[in-house]
């Protein structure tokens, strides 16, 4: 580097502005050039007198000029911007008019409510299959579940007592890997396997919703979202203690049950939240 | 062994880093002078909360006006009007790391219309004096004041005369040490125009104060 390339850089230099290969050419420059030094010296002394100046000149905010913002803010109604007066209209169809992360939530939860409308029914058909059989055996498993499904034979027979530890969105690629070709699944697998999915497909809403209420934070009244937060909390507590019975109990239908009625309640929560 | 030359310029290469590494930490500080979640709390209507955002950047804020204007009574006033737009958008703000940025771009704007305000009025009554050089003398030294009063109304004079374009980017720079990439975003300008305002306004600033730099 030149003394007049070292020159035109050493403001940014000393402004901390320079890429650090360009700031180490300057600095071994001015190791050897008593002129750059000179001039770097020079500008030390101009920024510490303008330093000197603004700190000798700077001004703190009178008394009354917090009182006079405050006055000015309190009466500011932003806050409750969105909650003017609907018309019909957007009181019908308000959830086709909100935002379109609110319009993929709404769309995930028409979905699951299919999937996990399967799960309940599969629940209750092997409640009620458990029942029967208490009084008449049957000798073999009923294959209905592979039968009627057949994708879930492509995908993963969730090992009973796995249940709950499956975590959502991951196994099915190393599940597929280790599936043995064409074993037909069992009720306890097969609603198992219902049961992952359906959770799942409530963890993809909830994640949908959280960013869909994040966006609306601030139209939320401070009070309110307290209440909310304390009631997710809750309802993240049963989840969890529904898990935690499902890992002890992995045929425990009830627990099951319990999981899948807290993510409903969750979903449903954070709806009301996220579309009102 | 090392040499004493060699000795020297260990020290001030450390003295460079260090340099760099007190500007990062001086960076840093003015982050975390705010509390973690009290921005989000300020968006959330907290009144208290926007109060600390106020003692914290009401001091910067309130002297980046002054300096423009030079005119005390209205910087307290425009710096009123700063906040009260800062608290209306608050949810605007994207990035509360860049809280501080965002104020002076707001402070920035207010100024600009006061000042195109007063010109307007200016005109209506048949005079075209810029508003900086005729609120020159809005300052008040404090007491046991190190710099000159000579050397300080000189430094008033030569910020006045600088056109707004420059007089904003060497006090953001300057005065505030906001990096190239911080006043764009306050200003809108791009960072070439911003480097050579910076570098135009330095050569005009010490042509005036030649006599008081020479060693």
């Amino acid at each position: 580097m030149n003394c007049e390339r070292c020159q035109i850089e050493l403001e940014d230099f000393l402004y901390g502005e320079l890429p650090e290969r360009l700031a180490a050419e300057v600095r071994q420059h001015l190791v050897g050039c008593t002129e750059c030094v000179a001039e770097r010296d020079r500008l030390e002394r101009e920024n510490a007198l303008f330093m000197t100046f603004y700190e000798q000149t700077a001004i703190d905010p009178a008394a009354e000029s917090w009182e006079a913002i405050r006055t000015q803010i309190a009466a500011e109604p932003v806050r409750q911007v969105h909650e003017q007066k609907l018309g019909w209209r957007q009181t019908m169809f308000g959830w086709l008019l909100a935002p379109t992360l609110a319009q993929q939530a709404a769309l995930a939860i028409l979905l699951i409510a299919v999937s996990v409308g399967t799960t309940i029914w599969l629940m209750r058909r092997g409640n009620d299959e458990k029942q029967l059989a208490e009084v008449k055996p049957s000798p073999t498993a009923s294959p209905h579940g592979a039968e009627s499904n057949p994708k879930s034979t492509e995908t993963i027979p969730v090992p009973t007592k796995d249940l709950a530890s499956v975590e959502p969105g991951k196994p099915t690629s190393q599940a597929r890997r280790e599936l043995p070709p064409a074993r037909p699944l069992s009720d306890n697998e097969l609603l198992a396997q219902q049961l992952v999915r359906a959770e799942r497909e409530y963890q993809s809403a909830v994640k949908l919703l959280d960013r869909a209420v994040a966006k609306r934070r601030n139209e939320i009244e401070p009070e309110a979202f307290k209440k909310y937060e304390s009631s997710l909390a809750l309802i993240d507590s049963s989840i969890a203690q529904s898990k935690k019975a499902l890992r002890e109990f992995p045929n425990d239908v009830a627990a099951g049950q319990f999981l899948l009625a807290a993510y409903a309640r969750k979903v449903e929560l954070m709806q009301e939240v996220a579309m009102q | 062994m090392k040499s004493l030359a060699s000795k020297l310029r260990d020290s001030w290469l450390e003295n460079l880093n260090n340099e760099s590494e007190r500007r990062e930490q001086r960076e840093k500080m003015a982050f975390s002078e705010i509390a973690p979640g009290v921005v989000e709390r300020a968006k959330c209507g907290d009144e208290e909360a926007f109060h600390l955002i106020f003692n914290r950047y009401g001091r910067p804020v309130l002297s980046f006006i002054n300096h423009h204007l030079q005119n005390r009574g209205l910087a307290e006033e425009l710096a009123q009007e700063t906040f009260v737009r800062a608290y209306r958008n608050l949810s605007g703000l994207k990035d509360d790391l860049r809280l501080s940025t965002w104020l002076f771009g707001i402070a920035r704007n207010v100024v600009r219309e006061s000042v195109r305000q007063s010109r307007k009025d200016e005109r209506k009554v048949g005079l075209d004096e810029p508003e900086s050089l005729k609120l020159e003398s809005g300052f008040v030294l404090p007491e046991g004041s190190m710099l000159d009063r000579e050397l300080t109304e000189t430094i008033h004079k030569a910020l006045a005369e600088l056109d707004d374009d420059k007089r904003i980017v060497f006090s953001l720079k300057i005065f505030h040490e906001k990096s190239y990439e911080e006043i764009s975003s306050i200003t809108g300008h791009s960072i070439g125009k911003l480097k050579t305002d910076l570098h135009r306004a330095r050569a005009e600033m010490r042509k005036r104060l030649e006599p008081y730099l020479a060693v």
